[in-house]
């Protein structure tokens, strides 16, 4: 798959992710390289570049027996952004899945 | 590739791409090697799961803003394009010229036509003929007609394809020089259906077949009733 596409696809499987409750970006990586064919690293600059725009801020939370951890929470832009853009994924996977039927069909 | 490897290639990655805070970006990777080691892995296999450094430092560049830049890209992108519209504007009004004289030729010929079958000569434009020439002109005029409306319409179409296809190009550059998203980009050529196409491309065929048969059958007929094959002299067009 092509690598900005699948760059889309992965920023709304965060969104959905951090949606539900905060996370370190490790356990991310972790969850989405386990579902979808990623490189581990590809998560971390999608997650810098939703920080940049101010979709997640993060914070640092002290683990026993570990570093710290670094969670990714959604700000109340951020959890905006993914209710719109869940809503019109669902739309186009809806319309694709409509047009691959017809065509199927024919 | 052990870890010391992949936290320096990626460290030099990203101070030549000039990305701001790339302490907290190798903490990020660095923080990644203890939790996957701490589950068993060696460095070499976590490197490895963790693709290329070189590309990995390269995916952050995109979103460190260049504001210097991008006032100069959208500058000299709009210089750019002005002189690209004039250009393209003076292909365009040829363009137009040309349809629209295709379609007065179709105008013209199919006023030929009917005046020809229906006997009107309108100021003396029509020379004298019998009327079995006539109508066989006719038919080649009317069929000439046809073919050049269709001909017009057809280059009205592409034209107008044409146009909307620069303007999307024209928008698209712009929006990339000032890192905007882009619109996917449109045919340059025309945007019809196969049956549409088939049935427009057999009307052209056939009224080009009608037109040569009946022009050449016209002429024979008419050299044959005057008894020469300059018919107009004989029936003294030109004078």
């Amino acid at each position: 798959m092509n690598i900005q596409y699948k760059k889309g696809v992965i920023e709304l499987c965060i969104f959905s992710l951090l949606y539900k409750s905060d996370r370190y970006g490790y356990d991310i990586s972790e969850y989405l390289s386990k579902h979808i064919d990623i490189s581990d690293g590809t998560v971390y600059p999608i997650l810098r570049k939703l920080k940049s725009e101010g979709l997640v801020t993060t914070y640092l939370c002290e683990e026993s027996g570990g570093p710290p951890r670094k969670y990714y929470k959604l700000t109340k832009t951020g959890r905006d952004a993914y209710l719109k853009d869940r809503q019109e994924w669902l739309d186009f996977v809806y319309t694709v899945h409509e047009l691959l039927k017809e065509a199927e069909n024919e | 590739m052990n870890k010391k490897e992949f936290m320096d290639i990626l460290k030099n990655s990203l101070l030549e791409s000039g990305i701001n805070d790339i302490e907290d970006i190798l903490n990020e990777y660095e923080e990644h090697f203890i939790f996957k080691m701490a589950d068993g892995f060696s460095e070499e296999e976590v490197s490895l799961k963790l693709g290329d450094p070189k590309e990995l430092a390269k995916q952050f560049i995109q979103d460190e803003p260049k504001k210097q830049l991008k006032k100069k890209n959208r500058f000299f992108t709009a210089l750019g394009l002005v002189l690209l519209d004039i250009l393209i504007a003076c292909v365009f009004i040829s363009l137009s010229v040309g349809v629209i004289a295709i379609a007065a030729i179709a105008v013209s010929s199919a006023a030929a036509g009917v005046l020809l079958i229906a006997k009107m000569n309108i100021a003396s434009l029509i020379p004298v003929m019998p009327y079995k020439s006539a109508v066989v002109f006719a038919v080649g005029f009317l069929s000439l007609a046809i073919l050049m409306f269709i001909t017009a319409v057809y280059g009205f179409m592409w034209f107008k394809q044409l146009i909307s296809s620069y303007a999307r190009f024209h928008k698209n550059c712009m929006a990339k020089a000032s890192n905007e998203a882009v619109y996917p980009a449109k045919a340059t050529f025309l945007q019809i259906s196969g049956k549409l196409k088939r049935a427009l491309r057999g009307t052209i065929l056939i009224s080009l077949v009608i037109f040569i048969i009946a022009f050449i059958s016209g002429y024979a007929i008419s050299a044959f009733d005057a008894k020469s094959f300059e018919f107009w002299h004989v029936w003294e067009w030109f004078q």
